[in-house]
């Protein structure tokens, strides 16, 4: 054993220092904690070593003594710590060897190291802590020892502070003077971080008042903090870790508040580390307390005005406006405000001289100093208020010009925000003894001429009404009186809009009744001819139902508005067919204008209580208890009553829409638990209008008026609902499944084909896999793919034919998206399906009569299936799907395209060029970038495609590509460039000009210099003939893309 | 810094919106007039440009802006000019003479003789050799493109 002892001594000794010197203590090391009796004989075999004169041959011997202890702590197969492996004895013996050995200066930094080994994992005695303390600091001057050395040192002293705290204490103000010793001079970020754990650990624990300049002073030097990591750092430490660091040190004791504050003060004005100056400031300011700041408080204020009115910057300003704040808290607690007022005192002189001249530059910061010192407690705000506010009154009052009653309102606004943040409890508000003074000075700027200040003052207005206990109940109704009027019958649109913004934040249940009441009563009296009237107090009232309390009172309003304006008798309109188009709708009745208004303005408030956001109050519940099944039972029983609103609006597509639209919002975001019952009637409502064995829209495909709209709207109900309520529907739809498909393929109505083929995509969704075999696979598929094949082999013969096949297309399309986005197997198959045989299918002979053909068609499938839809198979419409399904598309489906490209006669190109657009444009970039350089001579070809259509799409692509893989087409730049050039003056289309010379503008910016720059010549000339295009919309880009070309300069970084 | 910036509290005034578009400019065959033609700067918000000031004659060809420094001793007033007249060329078909001048009665130095340079700002300005010449210097090339580049 001896032997294979000696044989790894040996080797490592004689091992080159590095990794193989370390690699030899390691196997050491294994090799005794195998046996840890072994160590002693290892000392033994070290003996002529650690003895040795010799300085080198002591240094390895110390140092493979040193690695060998840390690594047998780590190497231990047990991981028993080193404690209970080695006896007292010899943890002792070696304590006291290393102590000892610490005099020995070229061997220091192992002896540290070893130390270091042994403070941490052994338990040593008070009088080996003492001792070790005591040598080190006499006999070790650490700031001379090479870095890792400085490293071991401190590493040592924070085990020992950390471990041993009660036996190092007793070393008393020794330690502080070491520490001091220790620490002066160091300047690796790595020990600093070391360096300034120790400074905060030592003024905590230990006494320190004797060298309190001292610890000020061997921190206050690293202020401000400059460091910045190298590139590649590999020790990760940053900036922010040492400024941090720093700071601690600071605020660890008031004491030091004398020796650093002046530091502070003197670096915040002569360096441009503001930031870090002020937030170091801010936090000594609760740190230091009063009697700390006190003889500072001049000195400072003077930095911060001087500061304020100085910079331009605003982090600077953030940064000052909190200190501020900071120190008012601190010196304005309690009872004694002397120290406050003193402060504030030549702050308020100064300040109060620029709110003299609020329209000019240093009034504002001026303002905001004071704003901040405001919001830090009660009596600061009752102070500085006391100082300001009469003051801007006053101003206010005296001023004729605009612009400076402007600039004062302004700035009484700031004041009122900043004592609006602060957070009184059980005392009167401050600002409570200016309300009146305030009020009437906002009730003469709401009707001052000039729009700008009415604002300002319905602003103000709003502040005194939010802040709690300030306005008294009068003031509050006359403020919302006002803000009725103004909201109502304003001249300027922006005062309007600012008043019904205002009555949205001020109205809440107990002055409900007030606002309710005057509207009512306006809604009594403006007539229906006065449109415009109505339409805002409508829009008053959407904004005012923003919570659960005021919508249940308002919700009726607009319900029962509906429900009156549907009975009442209108002139037929000569063609209910065009009613959609803006003639027709250019002279529709007032009745059917104010219905699209309540509707619009019910589908706003169910849009925004839907939206789930935080700042909303709404919820879906609230909206599911007050509007679904009102609204559901409008949409199905409109009737078509001639000579009623009812008959007008139940063909009216935009009317449908949006009532399917507001079932559809509230059903999505409406959740089983909190809407059970309301869910439950909606489904069973729906079922009913779809499968009554009287009006069923769906029992025959005879076209009736409200075939679609009952199909869209139940729909909207029974494919958007949680996956249990549509889990439990499954048999329902199944059976349902067979007559939907029959009137996608058969109805004589393209809404109602569109609508029954969305439905029938989501019913497939959400199909169990066995329901779905059985009817969809083995049923329905077969037939359609029949109608396919015969469309892909011949060119239609008749246009019924075409037709039905176009139908067939459209139904796969959407049975293809609920299969694929789910990641069913059938999904796969039925789009290689379109993009082969379906975009090769024969055109018509006659090309021009039938611009939209089959092939085309099924080259649009790509956009049907790779956008989010808004009424089916999307996330938010809850459908079954997997995510990723873009991409899975995408990477299975392009090679499909690039083949199918090549293969095919130029007449069919263009359909794969069309599908490869849509797919660039709703693919995720990080998908497309490795497909991408296969893809590009595609697009290019795309580029100088005769279909205008194409062309602009690719052009699209191009410009979503040139923010996502500019690295890529920077190599193809002088290509793109010539066919961009081309198309910038394309006579075809001013769309497609514009979008070239869009695409052009960006090249210049989004591309690298090197690619873009020598082309700048030809880009520049070649534009001149933009610039004087016919089109005022074409030279506005032309312009703004040969300037930016101009601006182009040759790139320096080569 | 700000002791470098002359005349820091400008009159500001709203620009001109942009002109509405209408529906019938969609139609590919509908001519838009080019004297609608839009004004591009923002030097417009401190009335140094000013639509009143400014003539476009389509059928000659031919474009005249005036500019009002803000205060009669600008030294940014041949700066201005250079911007607004690089601005044009580079804007404008080249078909048009543009002629750029400061407003009578707005400078110190617009005509020749008031001031200690030889050349006047509005010679200088409306020497094709000397603009040119002055595009050529790299200095004057990167003041002028920053001035020129959009805000983003």
């Amino acid at each position: 054993m001896s032997a294979a002892l000696s044989e790894l001594v040996a080797k490592a000794l004689s091992a080159a220092p590095g990794l193989d010197g370390r690699d030899a203590a390691l196997r050491l090391a294994q090799f005794i904690a195998e046996d840890t009796s072994r160590l002693t004989t290892l000392v033994e075999h070290l003996a002529p070593q650690l003895t040795a004169s010799a300085g080198d041959l002591r240094i390895r011997g110390t140092q493979l003594l040193a690695n060998v202890l840390k690594a047998v702590d780590r190497e231990n197969p047990s991981s028993v710590p080193l404690a209970r492996v080695l006896p007292i004895v010899q943890i002792e013996l070696l304590v006291a060897f290393f102590i000892d050995r610490l005099r020995d200066l070229p061997c220091v930094p192992h002896v540290l190291d070893a130390l270091t080994t042994l403070a941490s994992e052994t338990n040593l005695s008070k009088e080996h802590i003492l001792s070790i303390l005591r040598t080190m600091f006499a006999e070790v001057h650490v700031p001379t020892l090479p870095f890792g050395a400085r490293y071991a040192a401190l590493n040592l002293l924070l085990v020992i502070v950390q471990r041993y705290l009660g036996f190092a204490q007793t070393a008393g103000a020794d330690f502080v003077y070491g520490l001091v010793q220790a620490i002066d001079g160091e300047k690796d970020p790595r020990n600093l971080l070391l360096a300034f754990k120790l400074h905060v650990l030592a003024i905590r624990h230990f006494p320190f008042n004797m060298f309190v300049e001292d610890l000020a002073e061997v921190v206050s030097v690293y202020f401000p903090i400059t460091f910045s990591p190298p590139p590649n750092d590999p020790y990760g430490i940053t900036r922010e870790e040492l400024v941090l660091a720093l700071r601690d040190c600071f605020v660890v004791s008031p004491l030091l508040a004398p020796f650093l504050l002046p530091t502070i003060l003197e670096k915040l004005a002569s360096t441009s580390a503001k930031v870090q100056s002020l937030q170091t400031l801010t936090a000594c300011a609760s740190a230091f307390g009063k009697v700390g700041l006190a003889p500072f408080l001049l000195e400072i204020g003077t930095q911060l005005r001087g500061e304020m009115f100085h910079t331009g910057e605003e982090d600077v300003e953030k940064a000052i406006l909190e200190t501020m704040t900071a120190i008012s808290r601190v010196i304005s607690s309690g009872q004694d405000q002397s120290l406050f007022v003193t402060f504030m005192q030549p702050m308020i002189v100064e300040c109060a001289r620029h709110l003299k001249e609020p329209e000019l530059k240093l009034a504002h910061p001026s303002a905001s100093l004071l704003q901040a010192a405001a919001v830090a407690s009660s009596s600061a705000c009752e102070f500085v208020l006391l100082n300001s506010i009469p003051m801007l009154s006053e101003q206010y009052n005296a001023a004729t010009d605009v612009t400076v009653k402007r600039a004062n309102l302004d700035l009484l606004l700031g004041f009122l925000k900043a004592s609006k943040s602060l957070q009184v409890t059980n005392e009167q508000h401050p600002l409570a003894t200016y309300s009146s003074v305030l009020a009437s000075i906002f009730q003469s700027a709401v009707s001052h001429e000039h729009p700008n200040v009415r604002c300002a003052g319905i602003t103000g207005l709003v502040g005194l009404l939010i802040v709690q206990g300030v306005a008294t109940a009068e003031q509050i109704s006359s403020s919302l009186s006002t803000f009725l009027r103004l909201a109502t019958l304003d001249l300027e649109q922006i005062v309007r809009t600012q008043a019904t913004a205002a009555l949205a934040v001020t109205v809440n249940a107990e002055v409900a009744d007030l606002v309710l009441t005057s509207l009512s009563e306006s809604l009594t009296t403006v007539t229906l001819e006065q449109a415009a009237a109505r339409k805002q107090l409508w829009v008053i009232l959407t904004e005012i139902s923003n919570t659960p309390p005021l919508l249940r009172r308002t919700a009726p309003l607009f319900l029962n508005q509906l429900q009156t304006l549907l009975a009442s008798a209108v002139a037929m309109p000569m063609d209910t067919s065009t009613t959609s188009s803006p003639s027709a709708a250019a002279s529709s009745s007032p009745e059917q204008v104010e219905f699209e208004v309540v509707l619009e303005s019910v589908a706003n408030i169910v849009a925004k209580g839907a939206s789930q956001q935080q700042e909303v109050a709404l919820r879906p519940s609230t909206l599911a208890e007050t509007i679904l099944l009102p609204v559901l039972s409008l949409a199905f029983s409109l009737s078509a009553e001639p000579g009623t609103l009812g008959g007008v609006v139940s063909t009216n597509q935009s009317v449908v829409e949006t009532l399917a639209r507001i079932v559809r919002n509230i059903v999505c975001a409406a959740s089983v638990q909190d809407c059970s019952s309301q869910l439950s009637t909606a489904v069973q409502t729906a079922f009913a209008a779809l499968t009554d064995p009287t009006t069923s829209p769906i029992r025959s495909v005879d076209v009736n008026a409200a075939t679609s709209r009952k199909i869209l709207v139940a729909s909207a109900v029974l494919c958007c609902g949680p996956r249990e309520l549509v889990l439990s529907l499954q048999s329902d739809f199944a059976a349902m499944l067979p007559k939907i498909t029959l009137l996608a393929l058969h109805s004589p109505d393209a809404d109602t084909r569109r609508y029954c083929c969305m439905m029938a995509g989501a019913i497939i969704n959400h199909l169990e896999d066995q329901d779905l075999s059985k009817h969809v696979e083995t049923a329905l598929l077969p037939q359609l793919e029949q109608l396919l094949r015969a469309a892909c082999t011949a060119a239609p013969a008749t246009a019924a034919q075409d037709q039905q096949q176009r139908a067939a297309l459209a139904l796969w399309i959407w049975i293809t998206k609920a299969l694929f986005i789910r990641g069913h197997a059938l999904g796969d198959r039925m789009v290689s399906l379109l993009l082969t045989d379906c975009v090769r299918a024969p055109l018509l002979a006659d090309v021009a009569a039938a611009p939209s053909s089959f092939a085309q068609q099924a080259a649009e499938s790509m956009h049907t299936i790779l956008t989010d839809s808004e009424e089916v198979l999307s996330k938010r419409t809850r459908a079954n799907f997997r995510i990723m399904y873009k991409q899975r598309l995408f990477t299975s489906k392009s090679a499909l395209i690039v083949q199918g490209y090549a293969a095919t006669d130029d007449e069919h190109k263009q359909f794969y060029l069309t599908a490869l657009s849509h797919m660039l444009q709703n693919v995720p970039k990080q998908v497309l970038l490795t497909e991408l350089p296969s893809l590009l001579p595609l697009l290019f070809q795309s580029l100088s495609h005769a279909n205008v259509g194409l062309r602009l799409s690719t052009i699209n692509s191009v410009y979503l590509l040139l923010f996502d893989a500019p690295a890529l087409l920077a190599s193809h730049t002088p290509t793109l460039i010539k066919h961009m050039m081309a198309l910038s003056t394309s006579p075809d289309s001013m769309k497609l000009r514009i979008a070239a010379l869009q695409c052009l503008g960006l090249m210049a910016t989004a591309l690298p210099a090197q690619a873009t720059f020598p082309s700048r010549n030809v880009v520049v000339s070649g534009l001149a003939k933009a610039v004087d295009d016919p089109k005022r919309l074409v030279r506005v880009e032309a312009v703004k893309a040969r300037n930016e070309w101009y601006l182009l300069v040759k790139s320096t970084k080569g | 810094m700000p002791s470098d910036i002359e005349n820091i509290n400008p009159e500001v005034v709203a620009s001109l919106s942009e002109r509405e578009h209408s529906l019938a400019e969609d139609d590919d065959s509908v001519v838009d007039p080019i004297d609608q033609r839009e004004h591009p700067l923002t030097l417009e918000e401190i009335k140094v440009a000013q639509f009143e000031h400014i003539r476009v004659d389509d059928k000659r060809n031919s474009v005249e802006v005036l500019f009002t420094p803000t205060i009669p001793h600008c030294s940014m007033a041949t700066l201005i000019g250079l911007c607004i007249r690089v601005r044009l060329l580079r804007s404008l078909p080249d078909r048009f003479k543009v002629d750029v001048r400061i407003r009578p009665g707005t400078h110190a130095s617009e005509a020749a003789g008031k001031c200690k340079y030889s050349w006047s700002v509005n010679k200088q300005l409306n020497d094709k050799e000397r603009v040119a010449a002055a595009l050529e210097n790299d200095n004057l090339l990167v003041a002028v493109n920053r001035c020129l580049t959009p805000q983003r």
